[in-house]
């Protein structure tokens, strides 16, 4: 089992505590920008962490990195923090190319896209990348024959057309307009559009799995001082429905996540994400209903910080794959494992996916 | 079909009153009660008054019976006895019609509400109806979870030269009049549910009150309230209303108020909910059961859904 | 609050694959009717078979014949039964609960007495807690124990007692003194069901079976060798024992058989896309509850009492299990007939039937989430 190191927690928990006050939050949704947040989060080295430092990163493991991710999200974190780190980092030094010192984005690479390399010059249009306002480098992953190739382009580049999600994140969309790119190299092994919408996947379930938790702390905090009737609303059987899903949700998606993680240092781990992603979309609708209808009205204010997560988990919900059609993919996989090995899909995982492949059918773990 | 007189509310409640008086005694021929109270007549010269009446009670003390068949025959305008044509309905299992045409056969598959052996079994087709001899089909009791509703299931195929046709008639208006009906059925049995949960909620004490007062409970039981006034309002509605889709939607509400009131007053209930003693688990099968004539609650929202598609709109309320 | 992560290791996952291979061999699918988890059938021949193996009474302590095996491998093997379908009636209440509560309170005359029999799954056990007056509010049980020579007479009413007609003995809960307040005074009795005074009466239930029973006691007398832990402490024991009871795999592998044999039977299912996120959306979440359920299982292997993760997780689970089966059931084609030569439908048809009582049966939903709730804010 992969472990975290708790000076990177701690340091997590400092600092994001620290900045990610409020208004902070609020300030970064009016500016689309945080800047005096992201220097003193950069000055501590965590969005690279999980990118060797050969290549520029600050070393570490994935694990560490899902693990800031969560601290982040229970936060609030206005910051492209896996964009630059686990996602960016990962496609640049896997490509053999150094990292930039400032933030990156990674364009997720949605329907509607349309980018392309013509003569070693980008074309196209990107959809849905977040802060790519703001970043120093804007990364795109390329199909290209023979392989998949990494891209990196500097925003001064591009036209950029703004744009945000629920929770007033920059979202925007990129215009390349035979753009020449900083560096450009085939992507490293394994990397391919697959393998980064599921490392997509992880991370937002990371961040989600950090809002839940901030969410159930938020309605147990107010339900238990908030009082009517003559009583705390915590005492009426209805809301303590509210509290206790809300908590079962929580504690699903932190598991599923520690499972995902664990999985991921034996390999691709692709069932593992798949499910955990499609039990944090769910647990996103759930609990944010859930924690709404405990907190009543003031939970809908603008004053009230309820709104940062609510907001946050229904927009990463339905980023890097959606809850249907994850639980396609992962039908998919058991339809694969079929009637006679569901069970072993449950208990094995990859693991059983991985020898079913291997054998032709004949395994069994 | 209706009449221009309406039977007034005195009138209502005294046929009411004799119905349940006939009704529930033990071992009743709910045929022959029904015929003594003249229901029939009451269904021709008022339906919006008489489906609801007698559907409702129906479905409050689990009665068996054939008033289905009545409603179907009512809405057909066909009255095989006038024709000394001894017929029993066969009504369509879920969304499936209860006969198909192949060139010069048909195959009937359906079920035949309250065991009984007429000389012949009429239905419906298309727009139409046909007559077929009983010699011609095959018959089995239905030994479903609910065998106090003598379902009988009719099976076989005819050639339609063996069947005889009944003209002008309308084949169209059966089914809505009978979902309509059995929508009212349904929610008499949600209504008996319901009472039995309150009933126990108040007098079963636990922790030193009775379990109604936790909100929990009266939650619950709130939420099966209000399924059923859903219900109800629309099926109010389908009497007044363009009445194939209002009657896809008044059964489907139904049956998931049944199905709703089924888990939430078992739950209330907790174990004694599941003990054959209690009569609980009658209604609970009742409304399974009844989900299963013409068409489930996931069937009837599926055909409402092509229906609305194909006609590019929605019906208004109070729309015909 | 705590569930911490945990992977099964060598030795546990090679426990999973003895346990799969012995079910492979001696109940090969098709050769037997399965059971839906934990209601599956009695069966002394099959509990006697897996007794030999060393898997019941896993936990129980190896000087009375058990196996002193951690919560975990008890896990390991209980998910491959439950899921399996397998015959566990005659040994389930016994292993999993009355077992352990001799094992961590009894005296060394009951452990001995007792436990090796358990262990060789001979002896099955019943639970009597529910009479017809408390049901969740336990503590109001009025089946009376009064103190006579060399023992106690007791005199009441126990109901819902699943099986008593066909086990051996009752684990009862009575009230044996009163104290300041109502929790205090109850004790645990083990009644010999054949003892004389007791009768038992099969309750007919909805899905045809009769296995819930009513068992009234008249003038029982039960020897003083035979009070389980100190007078008067019964409450605070039935506490630790439903811990042990409500966090554990037969809490979400109810319908489990139900969706994978709806697959094995119509494979056509495979190309309806809706299905597949019906399975994929199922798959996900008996993973995740899986998770939680192995986490409390090393959780009491540390000496720690999840309760309230326990209840949390039996709240979870138990709607899951009623959520699925009516998301099935929209894939089934015609009602679901008890009598019919497809498994699928015989196991649909029972799990229509008793369905609703997984969110009644060992504590409501509705009580579960009153002690996770005082959990939460505690």
């Amino acid at each position: 089992m992969s472990s975290v190191d708790p000076l990177v927690s701690e340091t997590a928990a400092r600092v994001f505590g620290d900045q990610a006050t409020f208004s902070a939050i609020e300030q970064a949704e009016a500016d689309g920008w945080a800047p005096a947040m992201w220097e003193s989060v950069a000055g501590t080295g965590l969005p690279w962490v999980s990118v060797p430092a050969a290549a520029g990163g600050s070393g570490g493991t994935l694990a560490d990195a899902v693990e800031i991710l969560r601290i982040a999200g229970r936060h609030g974190v206005p910051l492209p923090l896996a964009e630059t780190g686990i996602l960016g980092g990962w496609l640049l030094a896997g490509a053999g190319l150094q990292l930039p010192s400032g933030p990156l984005t990674v364009a997720p690479n949605t329907p509607a896209d349309t980018v392309e390399l013509r003569d070693a010059k980008v074309w196209g249009h990107a959809h849905r990348v977040p802060w790519a306002r703001a970043v120093d480098g804007i990364i795109v992953l390329l199909d290209g024959p023979p392989r998949p190739m990494v891209v990196l382009v500097d925003p001064a580049d591009v036209r950029i057309e703004h744009a945000v999600n629920l929770a007033g994140e920059p979202r925007d969309t990129v215009h390349f307009d035979d753009a020449i790119p900083l560096a450009l190299a085939p992507a490293g092994p394994g990397v391919d559009a697959d393998a980064l919408r599921d490392r997509g996947a992880l991370a937002r379930t990371a961040t989600m799995a950090g809002a839940l938790e901030r969410l159930a702390e938020l309605t147990l905090e107010y339900t238990a001082s908030r009082r009517q009737f003559g009583r705390a609303v915590a005492e009426f059987q209805a809301v303590q429905a509210h509290l206790v899903h809300g908590a079962q949700q929580r504690e699903l998606v932190a598991l599923a996540l520690a499972a995902a993680v664990d999985a991921s240092t034996r390999g691709p781990a692709r069932f593992e994400i798949a499910a955990a992603k499609l039990l944090a979309d769910r647990a996103a609708t759930e609990a944010t209903r859930h924690a709404h209808q405990a907190h009543g009205a003031i939970g809908m204010t603008r004053e009230y910080p309820l709104h940062h997560f609510t907001r946050r988990l229904w927009s990463w919900r339905a980023e890097c794959g959606t809850e249907r059609a994850w639980a396609r993919e992962v039908g998919t996989m058991a339809l694969t494992a079929g009637a006679d090995r569901l069970y072993e899909l449950i208990t094995g995982g990859s693991d059983l996916l991985d020898s079913l492949a291997a054998d032709g059918g004949r395994a069994h773990t | 079909m209706a009449d221009a007189t309406a039977v007034d509310r005195n009138a209502l409640d005294l046929f009411e009153r004799s119905l349940r008086g006939l009704l529930t005694t033990d071992g009743v021929d709910v045929d022959a009660a029904l015929a003594e109270v003249g229901w029939r007549d009451f269904l021709a010269a008022d339906p919006v008054a008489a489906v609801p009446l007698l559907f409702g009670v129906q479905g409050e003390l689990l009665l068996g019976g054939t008033a289905l068949d009545d409603v179907a025959l009512d809405a057909l305008d066909f009255d095989p006895s006038r024709l000394e044509i001894d017929g029993a309905l066969v009504h369509p299992r879920r969304c499936v019609d209860a006969a198909m045409r192949h060139d010069r056969t048909l195959v009937v598959d359906g079920l035949v509400v309250g065991e009984r052996t007429p000389a012949s079994f009429v239905v419906v087709v298309g727009s139409g109806a046909v007559i077929v001899p009983a010699t011609a089909l095959d018959c089995a009791v239905v030994q479903g979870i609910d065998p106090s509703l003598e379902l009988v299931r009719v099976r076989g195929t005819v050639s339609l030269a063996d069947v005889s046709m009944a003209d002008d008639v309308d084949g169209a208006a059966v089914a809505p009049a009978c979902r309509r009906a059995l929508a009212y059925e349904l929610l008499g049995a949600v209504d008996a549910m319901l009472a039995t949960a309150t009933e126990y909620a108040q007098a079963r004490h636990q922790f030193g009150q009775p379990i109604g007062a936790f909100q929990a409970v009266k939650h619950r039981l709130a939420d099966v309230y209000v399924a059923r006034q859903a219900a109800s309002a629309v099926l109010a509605e389908s009497w007044h209303s363009e009445p194939e889709c209002t009657t896809l939607a008044a059964k489907a509400l139904a049956a998931r108020a049944g199905a709703l009131a089924a888990e939430h007053c078992l739950q209330v209930l907790g174990a004694i909910g599941f003990a054959l003693e209690h009569p609980l688990h009658r209604f609970v099968r009742r409304v399974r059961v009844l989900d299963h004539l013409y068409g489930t609650e996931a069937e009837l929202r599926t055909q409402l859904g092509r229906l609305l598609l194909a006609r590019g709109r929605v019906p208004r309320p109070g729309s015909a | 609050m705590r569930f911490e992560f945990t992977v099964l290791d060598d030795h546990e996952r090679a426990l999973q694959a003895e346990v799969r291979a012995f079910l492979g061999d001696v109940l090969p699918r098709g050769s037997f009717e399965p059971g839906l988890g934990m209601a599956g059938r009695k069966d002394p021949a099959f509990s006697q078979a897996l007794a030999a193996r060393g898997w019941v009474g896993m936990s129980l302590p190896r000087d009375y014949g058990g196996g002193d095996r951690p919560a975990v491998e008890r896990f390991v093997v209980a998910e491959e039964l439950l899921r399996w379908g397998a015959p566990v009636g005659h040994h389930w209440i016994a292993d999993r609960q009355s077992g352990p509560l001799l094992a961590k309170v009894g005296t060394p005359e009951q452990k001995a007495r007792f436990l090796p029999a358990i262990c060789r799954g001979e002896l099955s056990f019943c639970i009597g807690m529910s009479e017809p007056d408390s049901g969740s509010d336990l503590a109001s049980v009025v089946t009376r124990a009064v103190r006579a020579e060399g023992g106690w007479v007791v005199n009441g009413t126990k109901v819902w007692t699943t099986g008593a007609h066909e086990h051996d003995w009752m684990m009862a809960l009575v009230r044996t003194s009163d104290g300041r307040d109502r929790h205090e005074g109850l004790s645990q009795l083990l009644v010999d069901l054949r003892a004389p005074g007791v009768e038992v009466r099969p309750i007919p239930f909805l899905d045809g079976t009769s296995d819930f029973n009513e068992v009234v006691f008249q003038d029982v007398f039960v020897p003083d060798a035979d009070v389980v832990g100190p007078e008067g402490q019964g409450w605070r024991q039935i506490g630790q024992e439903l811990a042990f009871e409500r966090g554990g795999p037969d809490r979400w592998l109810s319908t489990y058989l139900v969706l994978e044999q709806l697959l094995r039977e119509q494979p056509a299912l495979a190309t309806d896309p809706t299905f597949g996120e019906l399975l994929g959306a199922a798959v996900a979440q008996f993973w995740g509850l899986r998770q939680l359920s192995l986490s409390i299982a090393r959780t009491i292997d540390r000496g720690e009492q999840p309760a309230v993760e326990a209840a949390l997780v039996k709240e979870m689970a138990t709607r899951f299990e009623q959520d699925l089966l009516e998301a099935v059931l929209g894939f089934v084609q015609s009602e679901p007939a008890p009598g019919s030569g497809s498994l699928a439908e015989r196991l649909l048809a029972t799990a229509v039937l008793t369905a609703p009582s997984f969110t009644i049966r060992g504590g409501t939903i509705e009580i579960l989430r009153t002690i996770v709730a005082k959990g939460l804010r505690a």
